[in-house]
């Protein structure tokens, strides 16, 4: 008994005090899948909220606390944790490195996250109410009107910035000093690229986020007015500080998507990424103008006229690198010798959907249109178009991708193939209607909405329910993979290029240890 | 084998880094050995950050940590101390940027002597639409609060609403003037001088004044221009966290007071 509970004991400190890569990449990942569920089970509720005018399941302050918590667990809780997981699972195994720069490090930045996480949803049970003033938490909103429950989501924020900071200093780190010899910067995969560029754009900004909920945070108990007007402050200086973050922020949530989708359309197109020097140009491009867009979340606010024109021109630019790289996923496509396995398919959606998000974004970059636009179901349509068909579909491609590299084991074709089909049928019936509400005029973040509003938001609702469900059946393939017979080979895709298909499926527990010397273009 | 360090801090750190921010949290809400705690969870966090700090000394002296990295990890907390100091250096620069550019609907500050009023030209009018608004928290109400006047460029006008403390505690308030179109602050310069603030004693109802001059200068498709001061209550700003201070808060703005 003792022996066995020794045993048991171990298995666990393993996890605690891991410092393996594939170890800590696979906590963020089944993490982040948690976080998932439980923040779209939020979403869940939210949609039976508005599945018919008037108040059906919860008063709307809770709806309020609700829409609070799901976008800050989404985008922190969920996909960041995610994106990290892929990173340190993949990084070290496509830059033949044995592990990244400092494994002490990642291990601490992936356990602050439940610690964090626990933090920003402990109100809901003590300390409380909640937030429930959207995760943009405006001043005054946060400052005079925030709940007691703000002060647990600030020092949370803080903990998931020290957690994303330290995740990106280890990337670079990684990155900069352990390439295998021959792996040159231009050589690297575009993953890597995408997340190399990416640590920087975080280090750029979650500090900017830590100061700016830190004087919210100072307004509430300390006496200081950085936002307050009645002490001499300004509320429009807390919206400049956060989409200064805000913005860029997307992209840090876009780009290593970008990244896994550069790598799966090639494999399954059996072609070299088209233009992939451009798109290494476009990701840096794309960083670099993502500094100096924010005021287009803020053209409502009274600024100049000269700033509206010029925040709104620079977006419209963004569209350029975008483009580029949307068109290089295409032409990487045309005259390929295709074939649609489950990662090919979310990955050719994504290019779709992911550029009908971009397109509903330069809708919304138009100032006189945004006007109109602004604050309405519309802009809700527009970012969950570009963040769920865009990003999470990006993180299931890619997990179908890896999944065989990763555990050694095939999951089955036939699940993941409904999966797909469920998924992208249900991901339009819920946010297509959000984008034809938001024309006509309905608000966000209400939980009742006028009788004209009922049909879009029932079909958005019943596909939400759809598409929720559809998410337990890919929990359910990914576990039930487990199981499968362990007979994958090290190449796995017979398309795939790059050091980690020279590798066996599952990779060593420590793998590189001796550099591997990569010659010529391994990835084109 | 199993990748677990010896030294690995982690856990240690994650623990008292957590420690930290409950005891942040404790003296916020005015717990009574909140300051006490916080002080106590920073030594902790600090010791344990010193002790790993002595971990890396050691690689470094055994030469199992690299020069590169070790420079990379020291550059990197530098700059992100760094970016924290450029985000709080925005909150000067911010409010230097309204009253250089106008930013913000807020008034451009001119030099006093440069600043020249030509002829009053009667030639055209500028519809001037002047609010005076009251917010939530301040316990006043305001008269005469929608006013409209007809300015020839040039001119000078006065503003001035009564304002009443229903309270019977004296009242410190704020006046913030914010204007439309946003670039207008050009345009305009205020002549009376009188501070921010405006104090009230208990009961007391005193007229809010202010003056100005429309500049000859006022671009001919500016036809109407919107001016609104808003009244504040300077009195517990930076103390609304509390659970008490929330719920009367809320019980405020669900009964309308200070709304009319």
């Amino acid at each position: 008994m003792d022996a066995v509970q020794k045993t048991r004991s171990a298995r666990l400190m393993r996890w605690v005090m891991t410092t393996n890569h594939k170890d800590i990449g696979t906590l963020y990942l089944w993490f982040s899948f948690s976080m998932f569920l439980l923040a779209g089970g939020m979403a869940l509720l939210m949609r039976i909220e508005l599945s018919m005018p008037g108040e059906q399941i919860m008063q709307p302050l809770f709806y309020n606390q609700l829409v609070t918590a799901h976008g800050l667990v989404m985008i922190f809780g969920a996909i960041m944790p995610a994106l990290t997981g892929f990173a340190n699972w993949q990084i070290p195994l496509m830059i033949g490195a044995s592990d990244l720069a400092f494994p002490r490090l990642n291990n601490w930045s992936f356990w602050l996250l439940p610690f964090a996480i626990t933090l920003l949803l402990s109100s809901f049970v003590v300390g409380g109410p909640p937030p429930d003033f959207g995760w943009t938490f405006y001043a005054p909103l946060s400052t005079t009107y925030g709940p007691p429950g703000t002060d647990a989501m600030i020092l949370a924020i803080h903990l998931l910035g020290i957690s994303s900071i330290i995740g990106s200093i280890n990337i670079i780190a990684t990155i900069l000093n352990l390439r295998a010899p021959g792996m040159t910067l231009m050589n690297m995969p575009i993953f890597v690229w995408g997340w190399f560029v990416t640590s920087f754009l975080i280090l750029a900004i979650m500090p900017i986020l830590a100061a700016t909920v830190t004087m919210v945070l100072t307004d509430r108990h300390f006496g200081t007015s950085f936002f307050s007007a009645a002490g001499g402050g300004d509320p429009v200086l807390f919206q400049h500080l956060f989409w200064f973050f805000g913005h860029p922020e997307v992209y840090v949530l876009a780009m290593p998507a970008f990244g896994i989708i550069s790598e799966i359309i090639p494999t399954f197109s059996r072609k070299a990424l088209f233009g992939a020097n451009c798109m290494v140009y476009a990701i840096i491009a794309i960083a670099l103008l993502s500094f100096i867009v924010w005021v287009h979340h803020m053209f409502t606010t009274g600024v100049l006229l000269v700033t509206q024109l010029f925040f709104m021109y620079t977006t419209m630019i963004i569209a350029v690198p975008t483009g580029i790289k949307v068109f290089n996923w295409v032409a990487t496509m045309h005259r390929g010798s295709i074939s649609f396995e489950p990662a090919m398919l979310f990955a050719i959606a994504f290019v779709l959907m992911f550029t009908f998000g971009g397109l509903s974004g330069i809708m919304l970059s138009v100032v006189p249109a945004d006007y109109q636009y602004h604050d309405s179901y519309f802009v809700v349509g527009h970012f969950h178009y570009v963040i769920v068909t865009g990003v999470y579909y990006a993180l299931v491609s890619g997990v179908y991708y890896w999944y065989p590299k990763w555990t050694g084991r095939m999951y089955s074709m036939k699940l993941a193939n409904w999966h797909f089909w469920v998924t992208t049928i249900a991901a339009n019936f819920t946010f297509m209607p959000m984008l034809f509400v938001g024309l006509a005029g309905m608000p966000r973040r209400i939980p009742d909405f006028p009788l004209e509003f009922a049909e879009f938001n029932l079909i958005a609702s019943f596909g939400s329910l759809v598409f929720g469900l559809a998410q337990l059946l890919f929990g359910f393939l990914l576990i039930q993979g487990l199981w499968r017979p362990k007979n994958v080979s090290g190449q796995v895709w017979d398309g795939a290029k790059g050091l980690e298909w020279t590798i066996s499926s599952p990779p060593p527990y420590h793998s590189f240890m001796d550099p591997p010397k990569v010659v010529g273009k391994t990835y084109q | 084998m199993i990748n677990t360090i010896q030294d690995n801090h982690a856990p240690l750190l994650t623990v008292t880094s957590l420690l930290v921010c409950i005891s942040v949290l404790l003296w916020a809400h005015d717990h009574p050995d909140g300051l006490g705690l916080f002080i106590g969870s920073v030594v902790l966090f600090s010791l344990e950050v010193l002790h790993w700090l002595w971990t890396v000394y050691q690689q470094k002296q055994a030469n199992r940590l690299s020069s590169k990295r070790l420079t990379f990890g020291i550059m990197s907390f530098l700059w992100v101390v760094l970016v924290l100091m450029f985000a709080y250096a925005q909150v000067p620069l911010f409010h230097t940027a309204c009253s250089a550019f106008g930013f913000n609907g807020k008034m451009v500050k001119h030099d006093h002597a440069h600043w020249s009023v030509g002829a009053i030209d009667a030639s055209r009018t500028v519809k001037l639409q002047a609010f005076a608004h009251v917010n939530l928290l301040a316990p006043v109400t305001v008269s005469n609060k929608n006013q409209q006047l007809l300015v020839n460029p040039g001119q000078a006008f006065d503003l001035s609403y009564p304002v009443k403390n229903t309270t019977d505690q004296a009242l410190v308030l704020r006046s913030v003037l914010s204007l439309v179109p946003s670039d207008v602050g050009h345009y305009l310069h205020r002549t009376d001088h009188a501070a921010e603030l405006f104090e009230l004693e208990p009961g007391e109802e005193k007229l809010f004044e202010a003056s100005f001059i429309l500049s000859d200068q006022i671009p001919k498709s500016i036809g109407t221009l919107a001016l609104q001061f808003t009244l504040f209550n300077t009195e517990g700003v930076g103390h609304f966290g509390s659970s008490d201070a929330w719920y009367e808060i809320r019980s405020k703005k669900n009964h309308g007071v200070g709304l009319d």
